[in-house]
């Protein structure tokens, strides 16, 4: 696959990966940017990987764990969507209320908390998969899973508990 | 409680407010393609500085060993009790952390030099007769203190030209005002183009080693 293939293909899927992980958009955009910019200078094996999103996904998550030290300016800021004005029904202003402070409270939580829950709850991939993605073993995995769902006051409905 | 399904949810409506691919795409493209255009000048303006170096301090030094045997005593390079002396007092130099010098080469003042700032290339150019510069200079943002430089000086050679590279510790927008470099003579004021963060902190600007000097 070439860097423009992936481009066309992969790249809306990588950058909603990324605003959903950072909590948000602009300081997304840089970090997709920074990633794209350096895999493109190694595309030649990137591209021929099985799966290369999978390795840029992870190039995304190393960069938005290594941003504090490098961009101290973005302070990540949840969006509370505003409710002045909005004519909806009870419900689904409820729902957007409690949506908005869901995320402002994942914002909240360290980094790495964050990540795995973005990579298990958005993205869908095993503990294994998300260890093999923070380079870490599945136990730490599972423990900052737990941390940050008992944080979030999320009740595990799976079978998987530390 | 919460529970997990409502994490999933909010997680997909966040995902919508991703920026387009196209855009972020063509932001790339220009960052790949601003860089090698910076190179490009940066290449022959490295390479000429070193053809001048290497021409310039030879001849910087013959052209010197006879004022300084004009100044006084005969032979050698003359500490710092020569005739016309250092521009900068020895005592303000020592007072400001300095490390002393030894060359009896006066301190360049800016009217000795000019003072160029691309990209995060400072560059020096000696305008007249041989003069030091502090190797590592002080950098700050106009309107701010700027901290005394510390450390060894060295030479920069008639005609010559030194450079240093700037440093930011974050990264933000372009800097939209002069800096102030202090290479042992006080402030100077620069105006240039440069891609430095306009938000630092003071204290948050470094510069390298100057390169080209003595």
């Amino acid at each position: 696959m070439t860097f423009d293939e992936f481009a066309a293909t992969r790249l809306d899927a990588v950058l909603r990966f990324a605003v959903v992980l950072t909590n948000d958009r602009g300081l997304a955009e840089d970090v997709v940017q920074e990633v794209l910019i350096r895999s493109h200078q190694r595309w030649a094996k990137i591209g021929a990987l099985e799966h290369p999103e999978a390795y840029v996904r992870r190039m995304v998550v190393n960069e938005f764990l290594s941003w504090r030290r490098k961009w101290a300016r973005y302070v990540p800021q949840a969006d509370v969507e505003p409710m002045m004005g909005q004519t909806t029904q009870a419900d689904h202003a409820d729902a957007q209320a409690e949506r908005a402070t869901l995320l402002a409270e994942v914002a909240k939580l360290p980094r790495r908390q964050r990540a795995v829950l973005v990579l298990r709850y958005y993205e869908g991939l095993s503990d294994a998969q998300i260890a093999d993605v923070l380079g870490c073993a599945e136990t730490t995995v599972r423990g900052y899973a737990f941390r940050g769902l008992a944080a979030l006051r999320i009740e595990l409905t799976s079978a998987e508990l530390t | 409680m919460r529970g997990e399904d409502e994490l999933r949810a909010a997680f997909q409506h966040k995902a919508a407010e991703a920026p387009r691919a196209a855009d972020v795409l063509r932001a790339v493209r220009a960052r790949e393609a601003a860089p090698r255009v910076r190179r490009r000048w940066l290449v022959p303006a490295a390479a000429f500085g070193s053809i001048a170096v290497a021409v310039g301090i030879p001849l910087a030094i013959a052209l010197s060993h006879p004022s300084n045997e004009k100044k006084g005593s005969a032979g050698g390079p003359q500490p710092e009790t020569a005739a016309a002396g250092p521009r900068v007092p020895e005592s303000s130099a020592a007072a400001g952390g300095q490390a002393p010098r030894t060359t009896g080469v006066p301190i360049c003042r800016a009217t000795d030099v000019t003072v160029t700032l691309r990209g995060a290339v400072l560059t020096v150019t000696s305008r007249g007769a041989a003069c030091e510069l502090a190797r590592v200079p002080a950098v700050g943002l106009a309107g701010r203190p700027v901290p005394k430089p510390h450390g060894q000086f060295g030479v920069l050679a008639a005609g010559t030209t030194a450079t240093a590279t700037l440093q930011g510790r974050s990264r933000c927008a372009a800097l939209a005002g002069p800096l102030q470099v202090d290479w042992g003579a006080g402030p100077v004021r620069v105006s240039g183009a440069t891609t430095l963060p306009s938000c630092l902190p003071v204290g948050a600007v470094q510069a390298s080693a100057f390169t080209g000097l003595h």
